[in-house]
C-alpha cells in the first residue's frame, strides 16, 4: 500500500503579487536609514507583504557603509550584494526592498521592519527563498511577522487597489 | 567567571582571534582607537564621585577618568576592547546585544573615523530607564480535603516586594522591601492513625504526638535587601529580614533576625537562555519558647535561641521552550539542615489556541529550622506534576494570563517521632496574573482532593 506519510503539506506554489515601495520610501529614508547608514554600524531592513489572498512575500537587506569609500553595500540576504555611491542608495534599497511581481493588484499589508530578530525564521527565510514552505513544515508567516521582535517597525501601510 | 562569561559573549558573538582576521564576509576590518559613551551612568553617580576629591578641578578630572573606565568597562562586557580589530560584522552584532540586553532604554552605536585608515572611535549614547518603584503582590488561597474528624486544611498566603526606582525589568532595584505572610489552619494537624502509619510505636502520649506534627499556624517575614551598584555582569547584595511564626494548638513562636550577604551573576543576553544565578551565605538566629524548641527527646521543652549559617545557591532561567529556577541552602554547621526546591516548567506549545506546558517541582526540606518551613512536617519532601494550559491576552493596557493547573502531589515527611508519613493528591489550580508598567498582582485558587498534612 503506497504510504502518504511523507507527503506532509501541500507546498503552495508562489503566487507573488507586485508591491513598488518606492513612492512612499523617499520621507523615510532621509528620516531613518541615512543617519543609520553615516553612524557606520551595519543593519538589517527585513520587507514582509501580506496579500489579502494569504500569500505572503518576505525580502531581507543587510546595509552596510564604508566610511573612507562613502559606498553603501547592500547585500540582499540569500541572493546577491551591489555597492553603490550614498546618493544612489535610496533608490537601491527600495527596488531591493519592492516586490516584483504578477500583474494583478492585491490587497495587501506591507511592514518593514529595522533589525528584526528571527532567530530560526532567518535561517528558513534564507532556505526557502521565496516558497512558503521549507521541506514539510508550513511556515505561518502570519503569525511570524505578528510575533517578529524587532528594533523599529518603520513603515507599516495597507494597500487596497 | 569573568573570563568565562567574556569567553562566551566571544562564542555568541562568533568572534574569535582567527575569525577577526579570516572572516571573508567582510573584508574591511577596523581598528577601534577610542571607546566614548555619553549617558551610560546615572547623574547621581558623578556626584557621588565627585565628594571623594577636595578640589573641583581635580574632582572634574577624576570623575571623568572614573566615567570613562566606567564606559569602556561595559563594553569589554559585551566583548569589545580599546585597541582591538573588529568586523563589520562583529559591530552589528554588538549592536544587536547591547540592544537586547534591556539594561538600558536604549543604545546608538556609531563609529567615527581617527586619524588613520580603518582606524575608528566608537561612540555609545545610552539613555537609562526611568525610575519607577514597581510593585509585586502574589495572593494564593487552597482548600485540601480533610476527613470528617480532621477537618480540610485552608492555607491563604500573601507574598510580594516592592522595588524602589528600578531601572527597566533586568536592572535590580539599589532597594527592595520583600514580605511574606501565611496562614495555614486545618481542625487537628493529623489524626492519630495518619501519624502512626508505617511508624513504630512511641512512648509519646496521643496529645505529646499531635502536638509534635503542630503545622497549623502563622507565619510572616519582612525584609530589606540592598543591590549594590552593577558594573559588571553580577550585582553585590546584602538583605536584613524579620520572621514570625505562631504555631496554633499551644500558643508557641518563634522569632527570627537573618542576614544574608552575596552575588546574583546574570545570564549572557545572546545566550538562548536569559538566567541569573545567586551564590549566598545566609545567617538566622532564632528564639523560640514552648515545644517550638529543637531539642533532643527526653531533655524536656523550654525556651531556646539557635544560631545557623547556610551556604544558599539558586538560579534560574527562561528560554523559549522551558522556565525553570532552583534553591538549594546547607548549613554550614555541624547539625545538617538543608532546604530547597526546584520547579520547572516545560513550554509545550500552542494548542487549539491556548498555551501548553507541562510542570513539575519538588521541594525539600531536612530539619525545618527557618520560619518559613515550620508550617509543615520536619524533614519533608514535597513532590509534584502537574499539566498547565493558559492564554496571554491583553485588557486595560496590561498584559494579563489566565492558567488552569491539574496535577498530582506526594507529600512525604518524617515527624519529630521520627513517624514516616506519605499522602499523596490530585490538585487543581485557577491563576491570574497580570503585568502592568507599575506592577504584577498574580492570584491563585487551589482545590486538593485530600490534606497532605
Amino acid at each position: 500500500m503506497r504510504s502518504y506519510f511523507g507527503i506532509a503539506l501541500l507546498i503552495l506554489s508562489s503566487r507573488a503579487f507586485g508591491v513598488d515601495l518606492c513612492p512612499s520610501y523617499a520621507t523615510l529614508h532621509e528620516r531613518e536609514i541615512i543617519p543609520r547608514i553615516r553612524s557606520g554600524i551595519p543593519f538589517k531592513l527585513l520587507g514582509v507583504a501580506i496579500g489579502n489572498d494569504g500569500t505572503v512575500q518576505r525580502r531581507a537587506l543587510r546595509v552596510e557603509y564604508d566610511l573612507w569609500k562613502e559606498k553603501v553595500t547592500v547585500e540582499v540576504i540569500g541572493q546577491g550584494r551591489e555597492t553603490v555611491g550614498l546618493s544612489k542608495s535610496q533608490d537601491h534599497i527600495c527596488r531591493a526592498l519592492s516586490f516584483p511581481g504578477s500583474k494583478t493588484l492585491v490587497k495587501h499589508q506591507y511592514r518593514l521592519f529595522l533589525n528584526p530578530v528571527l532567530e530560526n525564521g532567518l535561517e528558513r527565510l534564507r532556505s526557502t527563498k521565496g516558497t512558503d514552505s521549507a521541506g514539510f513544515l508550513k511556515i505561518d508567516w502570519g503569525r511570524l511577522v505578528k510575533d517578529i521582535e524587532t528594533e523599529k517597525i518603520l513603515l507599516e501601510r495597507e494597500f487596497t487597489p | 567567571m569573568r573570563v568565562t562569561r567574556y569567553l562566551c559573549t566571544m562564542f555568541c558573538l562568533g568572534m574569535s582571534s582567527a575569525s577577526l582576521a579570516a572572516d571573508t564576509d567582510f573584508k574591511s576590518p577596523l581598528f577601534i582607537d577610542g571607546i566614548h559613551c555619553e549617558g551610560h551612568a546615572d547623574s547621581k553617580l558623578g556626584e557621588a564621585l565627585r565628594k571623594n576629591y577636595s578640589n573641583d578641578e581635580i574632582a572634574a578630572v577624576g570623575v571623568k577618568a572614573q566615567l570613562q573606565l566606567l564606559c569602556e568597562a561595559l563594553f569589554k562586557e559585551f566583548g569589545v576592547e580599546k585597541f582591538q580589530w573588529v568586523t563589520p560584522g562583529d559591530l552589528e552584532r554588538l549592536d544587536f546585544t547591547l540592544k537586547h540586553s534591556k539594561r538600558f532604554q536604549s543604545v546608538d552605536l556609531s563609529i567615527k573615523k581617527s586619524e588613520m585608515q580603518n582606524h575608528v572611535h566608537l561612540v555609545g549614547q545610552f539613555q537609562q530607564f526611568s525610575k519607577k518603584t514597581h510593585y509585586t503582590v502574589n495572593g494564593s488561597s487552597s482548600v485540601e480535603r480533610g476527613n470528617a474528624d480532621d477537618g480540610n486544611r485552608y492555607t491563604q498566603r500573601l507574598n510580594g516586594h516592592i522595588d524602589f526606582e528600578r531601572q527597566g525589568e533586568v536592572n535590580l532595584a539599589p532597594l527592595v522591601f520583600g514580605f511574606d505572610f501565611r496562614n495555614s489552619t486545618a481542625k487537628h494537624p493529623l489524626s492519630v492513625e495518619t501519624l502512626k502509619e508505617g511508624g513504630e510505636e512511641t512512648t509519646l502520649t496521643l496529645e505529646e504526638q499531635i502536638a509534635q506534627a503542630r503545622p497549623s499556624g502563622s507565619y510572616g517575614h519582612v525584609e530589606m535587601r540592598l543591590n549594590l551598584l552593577r558594573l559588571r555582569s553580577y550585582t553585590p547584595f546584602f538583605t536584613i529580614g524579620l520572621d514570625h511564626t505562631r504555631i496554633s494548638g499551644d500558643k508557641t513562636f518563634s522569632r527570627t533576625n537573618s542576614y544574608e550577604a552575596g552575588v546574583v551573576f546574570h545570564g549572557d543576553p545572546l545566550l538562548s537562555m536569559n538566567s541569573r544565578t545567586q551564590l549566598s551565605i545566609l545567617n538566622a538566629n532564632y528564639v523560640a519558647t514552648g515545644t517550638e524548641t529543637i531539642v533532643p527527646k527526653g531533655q524536656g521543652s523550654g525556651r531556646g535561641a539557635r544560631n545557623i549559617t547556610f551556604a544558599g545557591l539558586s538560579g534560574a532561567g527562561s528560554s523559549s521552550w522551558m522556565d525553570a529556577d532552583f534553591r538549594l541552602y546547607r548549613s554550614i554547621t555541624q547539625d545538617l539542615h538543608f532546604f530547597g526546591n526546584v520547579d520547572v516548567l516545560f513550554k509545550l506549545g500552542d494548542y487549539l489556541g491556548l498555551d501548553h506546558g507541562l510542570g513539575v517541582s519538588q521541594e525539600v526540606v531536612r530539619g525545618a529550622v527557618l520560619p518559613e518551613h515550620r508550617l509543615g512536617l520536619p524533614d519533608r519532601n514535597v513532590a509534584k506534576g502537574f499539566w498547565r494550559v493558559g492564554r496571554d491576552f491583553t485588557a486595560f493596557g496590561a498584559k494579563q494570563s489566565l492558567t488552569v493547573d491539574a496535577g498530582f502531589g506526594i507529600y512525604s515527611a518524617t515527624n519529630y517521632t521520627e513517624n514516616s508519613y506519605s499522602v499523596g493528591n490530585f490538585y487543581g489550580q485557577l491563576a491570574y496574573v497580570t503585568h502592568a508598567d507599575l506592577f504584577d498582582v498574580s492570584l491563585a485558587f487551589a482545590y486538593g482532593s485530600q490534606r497532605l498534612y
